[in-house]
């Protein structure tokens, strides 16, 4: 197994468990934190890819492409958040109502503010 | 200081309830935004078989890659290498953004700035972040806290200091505008947590000048070289090293004070939370988030 072998293989588990995450966790905070890691795997495939066939020569392209996409990822997790804090502030739950018709209200949230 | 005795929302206080907490960060914690019983997630059956579906997903994803990214072009690290000495730096990833890749960097900060208008969009001027003015001002910097005023002492000016040398040494070392920038923001973020630094909106016309200073830096730089090299930032010869440095100073202070205000200026919670305030009392940010809101709540809430 060759380092880039090890390099696809971390990003694509991390990518996929993040992924497992979002999708069946409710609390919004987690979301927000898996979607942040399926970032950080994807980050780790690019990493992987370099054009040499010697792995010890770092390539510039696919560093500065990592480089952008963590600051997009810090700036996209920000936004994320604070939207989560607006679901708070509106319902008092950190959860997403789907359905208000349907779905009963979380019993320990506090009542909304009006 | 907003006392434990606050009024807060009816259920915030109340004990959680007993149950397996395998993933909560604290159990006893009843904070509704830190609070997490799993209780909401999805049926075990389902988690099972999406594990399940997701391993074959996972081993031919991982399996297709590995063929991607062998099959790179192999001549474009040479190029770079080639072309380095034109770029005016000589740190091959700073060449490539700054220079091969111009777009990159100026949509970075552009996306940079957008995320800050969209997070200050959130909530319209109800926020509470950092000590309270009577806190702060009752012992000055750190307001009366030896520790705190000491760590601000030592680590602000180290901060600025090592923020000044990475964008300088950007041209040549792994460093640049983003690391400055994000150093700088710690600084920033503490000195709004201690209360030193008023809470940064972007509602406040510094912070948008120098937010966009950024972009409009890039832009018009870009154009400026137009009719030199008849390309939109590709600098002229003998040119490219200052204008580079120039851009990575703007960008730093950019996304120095763009960093700060998404930390800082986010939404309130109406409801109080007693119990952030019995664990920490100050600078939690999330703590402070959830202090009480003395205006009345958004006409537009439900």
């Amino acid at each position: 197994m060759t380092s880039l072998d090890l390099y696809v293989w971390a990003g694509v588990v991390v990518f996929l468990l993040a992924l497992h995450a979002v999708v069946t966790r409710a609390h919004l905070l987690w979301k927000v934190l898996a979607i942040n890691l399926m970032g950080t795997g994807v980050f780790l495939i690019l990493l992987a890819a370099p054009a040499r066939r010697d792995p010890m020569v770092a390539d510039p392209l696919p560093q500065g492409m990592v480089l952008t996409g963590i600051v997009v990822a810090v700036a996209a997790t920000a936004l994320a958040l604070g939207m989560a804090l607006r679901v708070m502030a509106r319902t008092g739950s950190p959860f997403l109502t789907v359905d208000p018709e349907t779905e009963e209200p979380d019993p320990d949230a506090p009542e909304p503010p009006r | 200081m907003m006392g434990p005795s606050s009024s807060h929302g009816p259920g915030v206080s109340s004990p959680s309830p007993s149950g397996d907490a395998p993933t909560g960060p604290d159990a006893s914690s009843p904070s509704p935004l830190l609070r997490d019983h799993g209780e909401r997630d999805g049926p075990p059956l389902l988690r099972w078989l999406l594990g399940l579906f997701l391993v074959p997903v996972g081993i031919l994803l991982a399996l297709g890659l590995k063929g991607a990214a062998g099959s790179r072009d192999p001549r474009i690290p040479d190029l770079i290498a080639k072309h380095l000495p034109e770029t005016g730096v000589s740190n091959p990833v700073t060449g490539v953004l700054l220079n091969f890749r111009g777009y990159d960097t100026l949509l970075e900060i552009a996306v940079l700035v957008a995320a800050m208008v969209a997070v200050w969009s959130l909530d319209r001027g109800q926020r509470h972040f950092g000590l309270p003015a009577s806190a702060s001002a009752s012992g000055g910097a750190g307001g009366g806290r030896p520790f705190l005023s000491a760590i601000l002492r030592l680590a602000v000016p180290t901060a600025f200091l090592t923020a000044v040398y990475l964008t300088w040494m950007g041209s040549s070392e792994p460093a640049g505008a983003f690391q400055a920038g994000a150093l700088l923001a710690g600084a920033g973020v503490l000195l709004s947590v201690a209360g030193v630094l008023r809470p940064l909106t972007a509602a406040a016309l510094p912070v948008r000048i120098v937010a966009a200073g950024g972009v409009a830096g890039f832009v018009v730089t870009g154009i400026a070289v137009l009719p030199f090299t008849g390309a939109f930032l590709a600098y002229p010869e003998g040119w490219a090293y200052p204008l580079i440095l120039g851009l990575e100073a703007a960008l730093a202070v950019a996304v120095a004070v763009i960093l700060v205000e998404l930390f800082v200026d986010v939404p309130s919670i109406p409801a109080h939370d007693a119990a952030l305030d019995a664990v920490d009392p100050y600078g939690d940010p999330l703590g402070r988030a959830l202090a009480p809101d003395p205006s009345p709540a958004d006409p537009e809430a439900p």
